[in-house]
This record gives structure tokens, C-alpha cells and sequence, in this order.
């Protein structure tokens, strides 16, 4: 009987601990995706370390080739240009749709409500979004800013890097998650005022996880060359 | 005064002379008293002495006959007078008193205004001994700018014989508080100078003088400058109250005007028709530093006539030298008479949640017995569409009350969370001679913002549009840029 109550205490226990920690978690995630400030900064961060490590790891694949030739120098144009790898159209295409909806995401997470950035948001057009496709009107725009950036970087950021066909997979997967992401922005901008936290912490890890995953070739090249 | 002893003396004399010789036939004609005897009031008494007869003669009778002569023997009255007058002749040092006009601080206030309160004394110095000096009489005279001549200001003052002080053997008088050019209508020079008598011979002190004297603040003349400064009126107090206001109302037109140098003001209220044409002057003087009234009910300015009317003003003001007018201000506005009758303004909303895509229903009573084609427009004011004009309504003439009615979608978006006020605006003057009538929400519009659920289509339309817009924008992108 002893034992059984043991037994049960420890069970108990450990529901408990672990209620506490997937609170614990939960109203972490909460606050960070709150923050308006800290979201959007780490968003820049994972972006702007991205393309810092690819250069790094440009230029020590540069340093390490120029040290084993023997016959003279290897420009650094000459050395991109032997290491361009194509990645194939559907990935490639995949790629592009992905860091188009990566910017579309973030911008329906943080800039949809005026729960984030009260005086600054989608409803500070009211012609624009009191419309029947202002939603559309909005993701149009922002697809717009983002196509310029977007079709450049899988081409650098792809074309130096051997890709597994798991991360290549992983890439392509983005897609629908960031579609989800956006989907979930809408319905926390259709509920407004309310909030739905579930939804909300899934938007935002739909979002951050593909910007993980879009930027995880550097990351891990990265990692390796620090190895 | 002993120059007058002296020839009545002298008279008497010569009067008692006569009477002597009156004894005698053929006493001189016109004596009333000569031969009578026994006294009797104003009579001469005859008495005797010793034999002789000595007449008494009194007062009253010396000047009843003194008045006969000079009626019935003008000439040898004449001639009597220059018998009896004895010029006076001052003794040998006598020596005429220094008059001199004393201005303290003559150099600081050396200009005046017409309202300035002016101290002036009149320094005299008498050097003459005692039992020489006579009585000095002095008057101040002063000359403004554009008079011609000197005119006294100031009363009389004496100077007795034993008056003068110390050993300087001077003294002063003082004529204070003067303002001797009150109504000046001049600015310029303004001048002073001192008018005495000895008792011996009269002076003036801008003419006894072989040269003009200045020491200090000492003058034989004292040459002051009037100078005036014009009155201002105070810009903020310019106003006529109510500004719209039905014809008999207590419409009053107020301002305030200030003088530097304390003069009254003039100041006219010119009351101008809606063609800027001059309706009315009126015209009060009032004190530097206080407020002019008009109240157009005293003055019966406006009548039933004038219902609708849009009027306008100016005041001129001066203070009789300088002057001055202001601007033209608009006002009073005229209510015109009343046309229409309204009430119970209302709106509702499509149901209870309202939601700012909603449609509201705004609504006005209104009795319009007169007037065809009555414009009524319904206006909303938000924080983000303070008077957001909505639609306009016309309706006619009738004896039936109407109620007209509104049915829009006034809001949008941003109104969302926001209480709400809207009014009628209407072409004619209502009951309380306004041309609006509004009220306000009772509660807040719903803060939901989105229309459409997750599900609907629009929504889900949108969300289409936007992720096949990037898959086509891979796709353009990866053919044209990747291969």
C-alpha cells in the first residue's frame, strides 16, 4: 500500500513538474512574443548573424584554398565563381517563395494588430483596411518590399553550401509552415481585441523556427568550420 | 490808502471853508446844508462858539454832494479832483521787488500734458527797508499753444510787508496743482509769466527784464512744451457679445481704451450694415483705463427688420488732439425668426454589438410648416473623423411633423473602440434660433476591428491571394533570375 502511494506521489509529482515547466514555457514564450522590441530585434539578430557568418565563412573557405595554392593567387570573384553550386529550380523556387513569406509572416505577426505596435500597424490606413481585400492589399504590399531582397538571397546564401537533401527538405518545408504562421496572424487579427495565446505562440514559433531553418546552411557551416 | 486820507482831509477843509463863507449873502450854490440849523440825520449841524457858527459836517451829506456836482458841474468837478489828486512818489531808493518765476525740476519736466498737475511758485525778492515796502500783488498768466494772449490761471496771491524772510529778504508763493491746459485742443509751446503790482507800478516778468533770466530753475519767463500722446485702444477687449443673437437680445458692444496722459477719450461706435455701409454712430467719452459700452437695446439699434443680418463695427476714439480707429470686427450675427421646429435626434445601431462596419440609424423630428427644399445634413465626429460629414436629406414644406431618417455605414476601422457624437445641420433657424441639433452615443462602437471570421471567404480569399502571389513570385523570380 506503501509503495502505491508512493508510486502515485511520484506520479503526482511529476504531472505537476511538468504542468509547471509547460507553464513555465508558455508565459516565457508569451513574453517574448508580446515584446514587440524584442521580437523584431531577435528577428534582425538571426538575420543579420546570418549573413555575418556567411561572409566568415566565405572568407576562411578563401584563406584556406589561397594557402594550398601553390601556382600563384586565386581571387576571391574566381573562387565564387568555381564554388557556385546549383541547387535545382524547384528548390531554388521553393526557396525564394519561402524568404518572400518569411517577411510576409513577419510582418502579419508583429504588424497586423494593434495589439504589438499600437501606432503602428495595418489599421493606420482605415481606407485601406476597413476594405473587403485589405488583408490581401496588405500581404501584396509586403510581398512587394520583400520580393527584392528575396530574390538574391537563396542564390547566395544556397549556392556556396552543400545542402542535404534533409535540409533541403527542411527548407522547402518552410513554406507551408510559414503559410500557417500568416494564416494564424489573420485569425488573431479577425478575434481582435482578444487574444488567443495558443495560436499566437504557434504563429511565432511557425515564424522564428523557418527563419531557423532558412538560415540553419550558415549556421551549421558555421559550426563546422569552427570544428 | 493815505493818499485817500489826504483829499478827504483836503475836502473837508475846503468843504468847511465854504461853509464859513456861506454866512456871508450868496453862500455857494448847491449847499443843501449851508444854511440849516438844528441837526438832523445826513445833515450838516451848525453850532455856535464864541460868536461863531461852526458847522459839523457830516459824511453822508459830503458824498450826497459830492454827487450833485458831478452831475449838474461836471466840469468843475473835474477840476475839483485835479485840485485834490496828489501823486504818490516813491521815496528816492525805493527800489522795485525781483519777481521770479520758480519751476523745480524744470529740466525733467519740461514737457507737460494736458492733464499734468503743474507746481509753479513765484520767487520774490524785496531789498526795500521795511517801513518802505508796500503790498505785492501777484497773479500767474500763462499762454498755450495758439492763444494769442496771456490769461490768469490761478488765484491772487498777496505778498504783505513783512513777509519777506531772513536776510535774503525773499519769499515765495505757490500756485499748485494747475492744470491750466486741461482743454487745450494744441500741442506746442506753453508759457508763463508773472503778473505784479508794488502798489507803485505793475509788472510783468517777460518784459521788466533787459534780457531774459535763467538760473536754475529760476525764469522770468518759463517756456514749457504741451505735448499729447494719442489714446490706444486694447485690441483683446474689442468685442460685441452675444455675437449671434436674435434682434431684441441684450446685445452689448464693448471695448477699453488708454491715455497715457489721463485724458478722456472720445470714442465712437460705428455700427456698419451687411454692405459695410455706416448704420449708426454713437458716441461716449470715457476715462483713460476703463471700458466704453454700447448696449444696442439702449440705443434701439436693431429691429425685427434686421432678423438674419450679418453686422459689423469699428470704433474711432481720440482724445481731442490725436486719434485713432480699429478694424472692422464682424458682428452681431442676427438670428433669423424661426422657420422649423425639431426634436428628439436619435441614432441606433443594426443591433447591439455595434461594430463600426454596421449600419446606424440616425433620425430627426422635424415640424416645417414654411420652407421647401429644407437641406438637413448629418455630420459624426470621432477622434480620427472629428465632423466627418455623412449625407444630406432635403424635405418640403409641411403642416405634418417628419422624421427623417439616415440609414448609413458612418464609421470605418479606425473607429473602432470609440465613442461617437453627430449632429443635424439644417438650412433654416430652428426653435432656439440654432441651425444644429446632435446628441451623442451611449456607449462605444465594439473594438473589433476585423469584419470577416478566419472562415469566411473573404478572408480566406485574402489569404489565398497572398500565398499564391508569392508562389508565382518564386516561380518569375527563380526563371528569370536562377537560370
Amino acid at each position: 500500500m506503501s509503495d502505491l502511494n508512493e508510486t502515485v506521489a511520484a506520479v503526482q509529482a511529476v504531472d505537476i513538474s511538468s504542468g509547471l515547466a509547460s507553464e513555465g514555457v508558455s508565459s516565457f514564450l508569451a513574453g517574448i512574443y508580446s515584446n514587440g522590441l524584442l521580437g523584431v530585434g531577435l528577428f534582425i539578430l538571426l538575420l543579420a548573424g546570418g549573413v555575418l557568418l556567411h561572409r566568415l565563412n566565405m572568407d576562411r573557405t578563401y584563406r584556406n584554398v589561397a594557402a594550398t595554392t601553390r601556382d600563384g593567387e586565386v581571387s576571391p570573384e574566381d573562387l565564387r565563381e568555381e564554388m557556385f553550386t546549383r541547387q535545382g529550380s524547384n528548390f531554388n523556387a521553393a526557396a525564394v517563395v519561402a524568404w518572400m513569406l518569411l517577411f510576409a509572416a513577419f510582418a502579419y505577426f508583429y504588424f497586423l494588430t494593434p495589439e504589438i505596435f499600437p501606432g503602428h500597424n495595418y489599421y493606420q490606413m482605415p481606407t485601406l483596411s476597413s476594405g473587403p481585400l485589405g488583408f490581401a492589399a496588405f500581404g501584396l504590399f509586403v510581398l512587394l518590399l520583400a520580393g527584392l531582397a528575396a530574390a538574391f538571397i537563396p542564390r547566395e546564401l544556397y549556392g556556396y553550401y552543400e545542402l542535404s537533401r534533409k535540409t533541403k527538405v527542411a527548407i522547402m518545408l518552410t513554406v507551408p509552415v510559414l503559410a500557417l504562421s500568416i494564416a494564424l496572424s489573420v485569425q488573431q487579427g479577425t478575434i481582435f481585441p482578444e487574444v488567443d495565446p495558443a495560436t499566437r505562440g504557434l504563429a511565432f514559433l511557425a515564424l522564428f523556427g523557418s527563419e531557423v531553418a532558412l538560415l540553419f546552411p550558415v549556421y551549421a557551416e558555421a559550426r563546422g568550420g569552427m570544428r | 490808502m493815505k493818499r485817500g486820507f489826504i483829499a478827504i482831509f483836503l475836502l473837508i477843509f475846503y468843504l468847511m471853508g465854504s461853509v464859513q463863507g456861506a454866512e456871508g449873502p450868496g453862500g455857494p450854490s448847491g449847499s443843501t446844508g449851508g444854511g440849516s440849523s438844528g441837526g438832523s440825520a445826513g445833515a450838516s449841524t451848525t453850532t455856535s462858539s464864541g460868536g461863531k457858527k461852526i458847522v459839523k459836517l457830516e459824511l453822508e451829506d459830503l458824498i450826497g454832494n459830492m454827487e450833485k456836482w458831478k452831475q449838474s458841474d461836471p466840469e468843475k468837478f473835474d477840476y475839483l479832483k485835479k485840485l485834490l489828486y496828489i501823486p504818490f512818489v516813491p521815496p528816492k531808493d525805493y527800489s522795485t521787488p525781483t519777481a521770479l518765476i520758480w519751476y523745480p525740476n524744470s529740466t525733467e519736466k519740461a514737457e507737460i500734458t494736458r492733464n499734468e498737475k503743474l507746481d509753479i511758485y513765484a520767487w520774490v525778492k524785496n531789498e526795500n527797508p521795511i517801513e518802505v515796502r508796500s503790498d505785492v500783488y501777484l497773479y500767474l498768466e500763462a499762454k498755450g499753444p495758439g492763444d494769442e494772449n496771456f490769461t490768469r490761471v490761478g488765484s491772487q496771491r498777496v505778498i504783505l510787508a513783512n513777509e519777506y524772510v531772513g536776510s535774503s529778504n525773499s519769499t515765495t508763493r505757490d500756485w499748485s496743482g494747475l492744470t491750466p491746459f486741461v482743454d487745450s485742443r494744441e500741442v506746442g509751446n506753453a508759457t508763463f509769466r508773472i503778473w505784479f503790482n508794488d502798489m507803485h507800478s505793475t509788472y510783468l516778468t517777460d518784459t521788466m527784464y533787459d534780457k531774459p533770466y535763467r538760473q536754475g530753475d529760476f525764469f522770468n519767463i518759463l517756456e514749457l512744451s504741451l505735448v499729447n500722446s494719442p489714446p490706444l485702444v486694447v485690441g483683446e477687449s474689442i468685442k460685441v457679445e452675444p455675437a449671434r443673437a436674435r434682434y431684441n437680445d441684450p446685445i452689448r458692444y464693448s471695448a477699453g481704451f488708454v491715455d497715457t496722459d489721463g485724458d478722456m477719450v472720445n470714442v465712437t461706435l460705428h455700427v456698419l450694415d451687411d454692405q459695410g455701409g455706416i448704420l449708426r454712430n454713437l458716441t461716449q467719452e470715457v476715462k483713460s483705463g476703463t471700458n466704453v459700452t454700447f448696449s444696442a437695446t439702449e440705443y434701439g439699434l436693431f429691429g425685427e427688420a434686421d432678423a438674419g443680418r450679418n453686422f459689423s463695427y469699428r470704433f474711432s476714439y481720440d482724445d481731442g488732439l490725436d486719434g485713432n480707429a480699429t478694424g472692422v470686427y464682424p458682428g452681431p450675427s442676427l438670428l433669423p425668426s424661426p422657420k422649423i421646429f425639431v426634436s428628439d435626434p436619435h441614432v441606433e445601431a443594426a443591433d447591439e454589438n455595434r461594430y463600426w462596419w454596421q449600419s446606424y440609424r440616425f433620425s430627426l423630428r422635424v415640424k416645417n410648416p414654411e420652407v421647401d427644399n429644407l437641406r438637413i445634413d448629418l455630420y459624426t465626429s470621432t477622434p480620427s473623423h472629428p465632423k466627418r460629414y455623412q449625407a444630406t436629406r432635403e424635405i418640403n414644406a409641411s403642416e405634418e411633423a417628419q422624421v427623417v431618417i439616415f440609414d448609413l455605414q458612418p464609421f470605418d476601422v479606425s473607429d473602432a473602440d470609440e465613442s461617437f457624437s453627430y449632429y443635424f445641420k439644417y438650412s433654416a433657424t430652428d426653435q432656439n434660433s440654432k441651425e444644429e441639433m446632435g446628441g451623442t452615443s451611449d456607449g462605444k462602437i465594439n473594438p473589433k476591428i476585423v469584419r470577416y471570421p478566419i472562415y469566411s471567404m473573404v478572408t480566406i480569399g485574402n489569404l489565398l491571394v497572398v500565398l499564391l502571389a508569392a508562389l508565382a513570385g518564386g516561380i518569375v523570380i527563380e526563371r528569370r533570375l536562377y537560370r
